[in-house]
């Protein structure tokens, strides 16, 4: 179980620096006002509505962006739930849970039939985003009683990471969690899904340290990855001074992470568009043509998806270059007896290589002898 | 002492021994006869003879000396500028040996010869012609710049049709002590689709396990070459399984040490043995061919893959 999950907060007294939003988002819940919490995410919005649900012994029904919500989904599910007494609780608690994730055109007509159910619902209806200034939202911030959460400061995270460490007794440095709490930006999620890596075993400060690159490219990723939004993709791109083949490597390996049908096909179509520039300016020596890869790697990416993936998924380095070399080195052998093979039978090493399942077959005693191969040649051929 | 491996021992000593070709032979031949040959580009696919020609170019030329006035580079292997300027160069320069006056440098799969060395190439062609001549084969002439294919006289090599192959595959046959009914040798025509030392490669593969070679036993073995593993990978990627996709083509391509192009080739081949609607197969195809090409004009081979197997992905 992760940390994140094994600790969530049962009660509101878990929950660090949101003492405001707390108390306004307990009586809009005790006295039935709707209410749309916003801000940033992984700073506690969904984690209150429950931890209150549970002090008020509420049961909670969630309908989260994994759902369909078009206008027909949300009068299904949320609709008749709305209308219903809870049958073991005291009361209930609507929750609707990202509802940024409603604007895509499969969920045509969610807001409208959302503001619905608020109008009509017996019990307290409480809705979350990130931003509730967009203006897609502006029917449902006629109706509900706006509750801001606070980005986190980092001595907030640090708190929340230390009493994590507490109970899962942990012996883990206060400047390294520190340095968590600052590189999440905020994000206590993002924050103790980073502590995870402390969690198993020996961490030396040089893990850490190798780390801040991997956190800076990760937040590069997310916007990427997470946001629709050009001019924030370009900004977030322009301001990691990182060479862009690493970065590419990165795309590639997390792509499939976040993407998948025709979004992994766009996204991947993108990729190469950026690596077809690559080979261009390598071939003609034509730097303007770098626009057009950075173009293609960041907002081409950005741009390829329908919708995003909700949930912070983590990053992870690509292994692709490290088995090349570690092939390449295996192969090694295979490879200078093939270019010996090569050069006996007036063809290249390439082609050998390509049929070498014939050429094993047909290499006898009298053949090695003619290609003089070496001693750890031959040993490979032994074993192959 | 007798070549182990077919493809040498079969290689063609004398002009008549050369299948095919025939008008292209005789040619040669006059050219070998006055002692005086031209720069020579031979094009055509893999196998049909093209180095076997001109190594009877070579020893009827040369005689006892050919090893000494014949250089042999293979651009795939040797490529790249320094080998035209430093290797070919300090061969060219100094006098043959014997009475023809010059020597002879063949450039074999010259289509991987990057263009700066080709442009290097023409120079040096040009400034020692008369010490030596240079003879070049390629699959695809269009792949060679005009300022050298305008230098040679140009060969086109076709593919061997099925009574040469036959009547190779006889020779072989009897010569091996193999007994190789009709199946097989029509098998054996397909799979070589007209390349001997594709041909030649199977029967030695098969001979090595059965002197009695039928048809189940020729695909067996030239199976091996075709790597299953492919019709796996689009498998998994019809299904939508990208990732699992993607990694059996990686350890595929590092584990034999394949590159993209070979990769892609099979792809094609294999889009068409896979089981979904024909319309589909021909969009998978298209975008081979986008791949294909980006592949050529990008850097990263993998990633071009992926892209590919990625667009096969989608629902």
């Amino acid at each position: 179980m992760l940390l994140l999950d094994k600790h969530r907060p049962k009660d509101t007294s878990e929950i660090f620096g949101q003492d405001i939003a707390l108390r306004e988002l307990k009586r809009c819940i005790i006295n039935k006002i709707p209410g749309v919490l916003t801000g940033s995410s992984g700073i506690g919005k969904t984690i209150s509505v429950y931890a209150i649900a549970n002090e008020l012994n509420y049961e909670v029904v969630e309908s989260n962006s994994s759902d369909i919500r078009n206008k027909e989904g949300i009068e299904k599910v949320i609709g008749i739930a709305s209308k219903q007494r809870s049958l073991f609780h005291k009361g209930k608690i609507i929750l609707i849970d990202e509802i940024e994730g409603l604007t895509g055109r499969y969920d045509r007509g969610g807001i409208s039939a959302i503001v619905d159910v608020i109008k009509k619902s017996n019990f307290s209806v409480v809705l979350t985003t990130n931003n509730v200034k967009s203006k897609n939202f502006s029917a449902v911030k006629k109706v509900c009683n706006v509750i801001n959460f606070e980005i986190l400061n980092y001595t907030t995270i640090t708190n929340i990471l230390k009493n994590v460490c507490n109970k899962e007794k942990l012996k883990i440095e206060e400047n390294i969690l520190k340095n968590l709490a600052i590189k999440s930006n905020g994000d206590a999620r993002a924050a103790l899904i980073d502590l995870e890596l402390f969690r198993y075993g020996d961490f030396s400060n040089i893990d850490f340290v190798s780390r801040d690159i991997t956190n800076e490219i990760s937040n590069v990723l997310r916007v990427i990855f997470k946001s629709r939004n050009s001019s924030d993709i370009f900004k977030v791109f322009d301001s990691l001074h990182e060479d862009l083949d690493e970065i590419n490597l990165w795309l590639e390996e997390n792509l499939p992470k976040e993407y998948s049908g025709f979004d992994l096909a766009r996204g991947f179509d993108s990729l190469s568009k950026a690596d077809v520039y690559k080979g261009r300016i390598a071939k003609r020596q034509y730097y303007r043509f770098l626009v057009y890869r950075s173009l293609f790697m960041s907002a081409g990416i950005g741009l390829a998806k329908e919708e995003k993936k909700q949930g912070h998924i983590k990053y992870s380095r690509n292994s692709r270059i490290l088995k090349m070399w570690i092939w390449s080195n295996k192969n090694a052998k295979k490879k200078s007896i093939s270019q010996k093979i090569a050069k006996n039978i007036h063809t290249s090493s390439r082609k050998v290589i390509k049929d070498f399942c014939y050429y094993r077959n047909l290499i006898d005693s009298d053949f090695i002898k003619k290609l003089e191969l070496n001693e750890d040649e031959i040993e490979w051929l032994h074993k192959h | 002492m007798e070549h182990s491996i077919w493809i040498e021992r079969y290689r063609p000593q004398n002009f008549n021994e050369l299948k095919g070709q025939k008008e292209i032979v005789n040619r040669i031949r006059a050219f070998v006869e006055n002692k005086n040959i031209p720069h020579l580009l031979f094009t055509g696919p893999a196998g049909v003879g093209k180095t076997s020609l001109i190594l009877i170019i070579a020893k009827k030329l040369f005689g006892e000396y050919w090893r000494e006035n014949f250089l042999e580079l293979n651009a795939s292997d040797d490529r790249g500028i320094d080998v035209v300027r430093n290797t070919i160069k300090d061969f060219a320069r100094t006098k043959s040996i014997g009475n023809v006056p010059f020597k002879i440098i063949y450039l074999d799969e010259c289509d991987s010869l990057t263009r700066d060395a080709q442009q290097a190439l023409r120079r040096t062609m040009e400034n020692y012609s008369k010490t030596c001549r240079f003879c070049l084969s390629c699959n695809y002439s269009s792949k060679i710049i005009d300022p050298i294919q305008s230098r040679c006289s140009i060969f086109r090599f076709k593919s061997l049709s099925k009574d040469e192959i036959k009547e190779i595959i006889d020779v072989v046959s009897k010569n091996e002590g193999l007994a190789v009914d009709d199946e097989a040798a029509e098998a054996l025509f397909n799979l070589s689709n007209g390349d001997v030392r594709r041909l030649e490669n199977i029967m030695q593969s098969c001979a090595s396990v059965e002197k009695n070679i039928t048809k189940e036993l020729v695909y067996k073995i030239a199976s091996y070459a075709d790597p299953k593993e492919i019709k796996e990978v689009l498998e998994l990627s019809v299904k939508g399984e990208f990732i699992k996709s993607r990694d059996l083509l990686l350890n595929l391509m590092l584990k034999d040490g394949l590159n993209g192009i070979d990769i892609i080739k099979q792809i094609q081949k294999e889009i068409w043995n896979l089981k979904i609607e024909d319309n589909k197969k021909l969009e998978m195809t298209e975008k081979c061919g986008e791949i294909e090409f980006r592949m050529v004009e990008g850097s990263d081979e993998f990633l071009q893959l992926e892209s590919l197997i990625a667009s096969f992905c989608k629902k």
